[in-house]
């Protein structure tokens, strides 16, 4: 079930909200979020409930391990068996057929043979989302920055929470520990307005904008080879505004439908085109990965404590591996290794670029994103290397179909990524114009909906 | 001191809005689908239902056009046309009266084609039968290929040792050979009600669930959207599912005629010739069976029949030309009485060319009503040829013994 869609809106989320701000008790709405969360679950494969509840209780009784023991070697079990499961749990639905399909290549490259056949195995959607929830958890009780809850359900409703559960934002527990303490003590009334003002904003990026944009590009995108360069560079710079309001939307929208049930998602994404250099982009695009990986990655692998070599080392080791956590295929991994240069690249010339006007170092930063993109957007390595051809070498050519549309959606795109304020940083209080306008495009928004536009989030697929 | 500047609250707005997009929706769901369809087939089709159409309706438009325009979504092909459909009180397509004079001599079965929605009422397929042979037709066609739906209809409908004629389209694979069919729609719902003494409800809850499923209000947002998606505002995804290809009618007059795009691909895979035989040898054996005789009628794709007269033609050989043929061929060997449309259709589109006239709708994947006159002709002269050789295969024995 998506957010934008018609059985959500008319049936999932009044039921949900309904039952919920009825029950009175903190077990109770516990019970009734995780209920809710498996049920959400259950409409994409119902199959697969069994291994986020798998996952889900391997977790909780390592918790139970991490707040009862003092023995560091009871401790280190308690850390390396759950994430050993999980990780074999994402590696196999995840990267097997991946790994098997890298191992044929590589022998037939190499002349031995392998023809090893993966099962064909589904991708359970959200995976690599609850695996990291279920991962920062076991690693903050394991490091006791968190007292790890003796609550079943508490730890469940966590994991299970609808609003965060196939495309994150990656909470991590202590940033949501406390509302779900107090999860009966929260005032309905508080986080309504803010919530569905968070909702409706996400829904109209969604929707209008990134679903509008796809429309044109990906049949542009299908056939890279037609393009021109300015088609191409109009396809590209389509992706990021598409990419960017996409994954942004959601967000807003799992943090509008937080507030309603009382619960405070945190900031996704803090105007990342509005970044000055790699390192501002990588604090401002999906900051609950990037954080992740900073904080169970990077800097257990040293950081930049060590000398430069180190400190490259595990940048690249970090960026190759947040490429691949996207998806199991190598442009993901060229995605991540790409970023990696451009930050240890910046490291290198990190006072010279500092004294460019902010205004270069915008756009400059913006174009090196969209180049990135088209490795994420890429199904193969020939596709990457074709459209990157026709980008900057002269392709002569018609503009794509629907170009003149695509050229007005970018420019309002653009004043919104570049120039409007963040979902965060706007007061959420409107006047009464701005709430109509806000409320005609929600409505329009609808009308996309019921015409089948709804289409699922690009995050789903990660 | 200055006024504060008014506040309005999205957490009323935004839900009002949903509520009233709910309440639109179902204040709109109880309207006949007739309202919103822009050609019978989508008003009046019933999956799951009692009978494959609406019982007993009229539907009427006239400003109907094709299934490739709309499929496509490509408004300037619309060749413009009024429609009347009418169906019996069994939800078969009979004017009401076919069967006041008894029991029919003829049952057509078959495809969207012998159903006919496209055309009048007096053009279709049965009744243009009905004047040739002077027999009484009645027309059994659903679109769908259920064995048991066409005997059950025959008992119903059918005189004994009458004629089912079996219309079948070249871009249709073999339907499975079920001689018993597991209920679906109404007939389910009666069958686990019927303990309970509570049947009588699936009637009514079937039309009600017509309305939950069905949507106006996505119906109009559709068009809306397709309006914007005319390949210029926006891409057009539905145009690759439809291939527009210019035909010279005559001397300076040429016109785009629409084809399923897959059928321009299918023509490049026939179905399997043994798979289509097998299946007519089973059908025989059930109709015959049954005490009815069985002819078959074959009717070529669209673009099979044109695609040589296109400009520039298509006139690669392809292994898809033969299909019918040799499936006539095969079935008359294994005496099956068998009238096969592709040679008469593609001379008859050829002779068309010089006076600017086609056998199928150009905007549409059916035959018009000159293609049915022709198929008619077809079935006629078929059942003459299929009755002589019976008469004299009756006649043969006799004479033996004299």
């Amino acid at each position: 079930m998506l957010f934008n869609s018609l059985p959500f809106l008319y049936g999932f989320l009044p039921v949900t909200y309904l039952v919920f701000w009825r029950l009175r008790g903190r077990r109770e709405r516990h019970v009734w979020l995780t209920l809710t969360g498996y049920a959400f679950y259950a409409f994409w494969d119902y199959r697969f409930c069994a291994l986020m509840a798998f996952s889900t209780v391997v977790s909780y009784l390592a918790g139970l391990g991490l707040r009862a023991w003092d023995d560091p070697r009871r401790r280190r079990w308690c850390l390396v068996l759950p994430i050993t499961v999980d990780l074999a749990l994402l590696g196999f639905f995840k990267y097997f057929g991946f790994a098997v399909g890298t191992a044929n290549r590589l022998g037939s490259a190499l002349g031995i043979p392998l023809d090893l056949v993966a099962p064909a195995i589904v991708l359970p959607v959200g995976i690599s989302f609850y695996t990291f929830h279920t991962i920062t958890y076991i690693v903050d009780s394991y490091r006791r920055t968190i007292t790890p809850t003796r609550d079943l359900f508490e730890f469940t409703c966590y994991v299970s929470l609808f609003s965060q559960l196939v495309a994150g934002p990656i909470v991590r527990f202590r940033q949501i520990e406390q509302d779900l303490d107090t999860i009966d003590r929260h005032d309905r009334r508080r986080g309504w307005a803010l919530g569905w003002s968070f909702f409706a904003i996400g829904m109209i990026k969604k929707v209008l904008i990134a679903d509008t944009i796809a429309a044109v590009i990906n049949p542009a995108l299908a056939h890279p080879g037609d393009l021109s360069t300015v088609s191409a560079w109009l396809a590209m710079l389509g992706y990021a505004y598409q990419i960017y309001f996409d994954f942004s939307g959601y967000s807003d929208m799992a943090v509008g439908l937080g507030h309603l049930f009382g619960l405070r998602i945190p900031q996704n994404f803090d105007s990342p085109y509005r970044a000055l250099d790699p390192s501002d982009f990588w604090r401002r695009w999906h900051i609950s990965l990037s954080t992740c990986l900073r904080d169970y990655l990077y800097i257990p692998l040293g950081g930049s404590r060590g000398s430069g070599l180190a400190t490259a080392r595990n940048l690249m080791i970090t960026m190759l591996l947040g490429g691949l956590w996207h998806g199991a295929s190598w442009t993901f991994v060229a995605w991540g290794a790409y970023h990696g240069l451009l930050l240890l690249g910046y490291r290198q010339v990190r006072p010279w670029w500092d004294a460019l006007p902010a205004a270069v170092r915008r756009g400059a930063m913006f174009l090196l994103v969209v180049v990135g993109w088209v490795f994420f957007r890429s199904p193969d390595f020939t596709t990457a290397a074709m459209l990157l051809h026709t980008m900057f070498a002269w392709h002569a050519g018609s503009l794509l179909v629907g170009g003149a549309s695509l050229a007005a959606l970018l420019a309002v795109a653009g004043a919104v990524a570049h120039g409007g304020r963040n979902t965060f940083a706007l007061r959420h209080e409107w006047r009464p114009a701005a709430a109509l306008a806000i409320t005609a495009l929600f409505a329009l928004s609808l009308g996309a909906l019921y015409s089948g536009a709804a289409s699922p989030f690009l995050y789903f697929q990660f | 001191m200055p006024t504060p500047a008014p506040r309005a609250s999205l957490g009323t707005l935004i839900p009002a809005t949903i509520a009233l997009a709910f309440l639109a929706d179902a204040a709109l769901r109880p309207l006949p689908r007739a309202a919103v369809s822009f050609r019978a087939w989508e008003a009046a089709r019933t999956p799951g239902g009692d009978g494959p159409f609406l019982p007993s309706f009229t539907y009427r438009n006239a400003r109907a056009y094709g299934d490739l325009a709309g499929l496509g979504n490509l408004p300037e092909a619309r060749e413009i046309h009024p429609e009347l459909f009418v169906t019996d009180s069994f939800g078969y397509p009979n004017p009401p009266g076919t069967l006041d004079r008894g029991p029919a001599d003829i049952l057509l079965y078959g495809s969207s084609f012998s159903v006919g929605a496209e055309v009048p009422v007096s053009a279709a397929l049965p009744a243009q039968l009905a004047r040739r042979t002077g027999n009484v037709v009645y027309n059994a066609a659903s679109g769908d290929y259920r064995l048991p739906e066409l005997l059950s209809v025959a008992r119903r409908a059918l005189k004994a040792g009458g004629t089912v004629m079996f219309e079948y389209p070249e871009n249709r694979d073999p339907p499975g050979m079920l001689a018993v069919i597991a209920p679906r729609g109404v007939a389910a719902c009666r069958q686990s009600l019927r303990r309970v003494d509570l049947a009588a409800l699936c009637s009514r809850w079937f039309p009600l669930r017509r309305h939950l499923e069905f949507s106006p209000l996505a119906v109009l947002a559709q068009r809306g959207r397709k309006r914007l998606e005319n390949g210029r505002i926006f891409p057009n995804p539905y145009a690759t599912r439809v291939v527009s290809r210019r035909l010279s009618l005559e001397e300076g007059i040429a016109a785009d005629m629409l084809f399923l795009a897959d059928d321009t691909i299918r023509v490049h895979r026939p179905p399997s010739l043994e798979g289509a035989a097998r299946y007519f040898h089973w059908v025989r054996g059930k109709v015959e069976g049954a005490g009815y005789r069985l002819v078959v009628l074959l009717v070529p794709d669209k673009y099979t029949v044109y695609r040589r007269l296109l400009v520039p033609p298509d006139s690669t050989p392809l292994p898809g030309d033969r299909y019918l043929p040799d499936l006539a061929t095969r079935l008359h060997a294994d005496g099956i009485p068998v009238a096969d449309l592709s040679a008469t259709f593609r001379e008859a589109a050829t002779r068309g060319l010089g006076s600017g006239t086609t056998i199928y709708f150009r905007d549409d994947t059916h035959w018009n009503a000159r293609g049915i006159a022709l198929a008619a002709d077809a079935l006629t002269a078929a059942l003459r040829a299929h009755e002589h050789h019976r008469r004299l295969a009756e006649a043969a024995p006799r004479s033996v013994a004299r």
